[in-house]
């Protein structure tokens, strides 16, 4: 299965994930992000492979596409040569963000446009209105961010319940975290260390049983993965 | 300038594209003032500049594939 994912939060994230939903099975992640060759060319480039590859059963790439604009087009581009190097199906994760959301019906239907059925099955997926949502939606995780953070203050600074309430109703929620983080003196930018301490205190028992069924994007997310690894 | 330069494409905003067809002796230009609806179309493709080119978008959006 290949994965296409626009930035490095998604990359971070979703290699968590995987790992998380497979655990005891063979899986070998190799994860992917565009360089500039010598010749000025856009290539992929290995950066982190799980191990070395021996006999795992399933085989995991994630491409870092470097951008919400180029996951459909790098899509279009590989998804030919993904097939015959052997991948059963290719997964596209972007963000509706910056797009209202009045305009996903309309986002849904055009994301097909120009991309190839004929050689393997390519599934998209929306992360409404960002990745961020998930983050949110898994509330248990901003106590181990910081113990200040609890589910009161949380709703309270937010005026808003993510427990309870509809997360992919939040028009941004990176900003929800960012606010959340604040009230602990600490911050969420889209950085490598602040995305991995988020995506390292994830309780992801909690996302794969309970928000995957509570966060509709969340869940068909892990239905590819799911449907993948069996 | 006028480029078929990927790198180029992808980094001018589409509103300040002129795209020229060549049909026989004549050219026809597709820019944002005379092709708005389509040209804001495209980002519900999520495609980047590029493919706007090479998808021929430009011709009618999302009404001639």
């Amino acid at each position: 299965m290949a994965i296409f994912v626009e930035g490095q939060t998604e990359r971070i994230f979703v290699s968590k994930l995987v790992r998380e939903i497979a655990g005891e099975k063979k899986v070998f992640i190799a994860t992917e992000k565009p360089m500039k060759s010598r010749k000025g060319e856009r290539i992929f480039t290995v950066i982190d492979v799980t191990k070395i590859p021996t006999d795992e059963k399933y085989y995991v790439l994630i491409r870092d596409c470097g951008g919400d604009s180029c996951v459909m087009s790098d899509i279009k581009d590989y998804c030919e040569k993904l097939s015959k190097s052997g991948y059963e199906k290719i997964v596209g994760l972007r963000d509706v963000y910056p797009i209202p959301a009045s305009d996903i019906p309309k986002l849904r239907k055009g994301l097909v446009y120009g991309i190839p059925t004929r050689y393997i099955p390519i599934h998209l997926v929306l992360a409404v209105m960002e990745i961020e949502a998930w983050f949110l939606a898994e509330t248990t995780h901003f106590r181990r961010i910081h113990d200040s953070l609890t589910p009161q203050v949380i709703a309270s600074t937010l005026g808003f319940d993510p427990t309870v309430e509809d997360v992919e109703s939040r028009p941004h929620p990176s900003e929800d975290l960012k606010t959340v983080y604040k009230v602990a003196g600490l911050s969420y930018k889209k950085r490598k260390n602040s995305v991995e301490r988020t995506v390292e205190a994830i309780d992801y028992g909690e996302l794969y049983l309970e928000q995957a069924e509570r966060v509709k994007s969340l869940g068909e997310f892990v239905d590819q993965i799911d449907t993948f690894l069996t | 300038m006028s480029t078929n330069d990927r790198f180029v494409m992808n980094n001018v905003p589409l509103e300040y594209w002129a795209v020229i067809q060549r049909l026989g002796h004549r050219c026809k230009v597709f820019n944002y003032e005379n092709s708005k609806p389509i040209f804001d179309d495209f980002q519900f493709t999520g495609l980047s500049n590029f493919d706007f080119l090479t998808t021929e978008f430009y011709l009618g959006g999302f009404d001639q594939e």
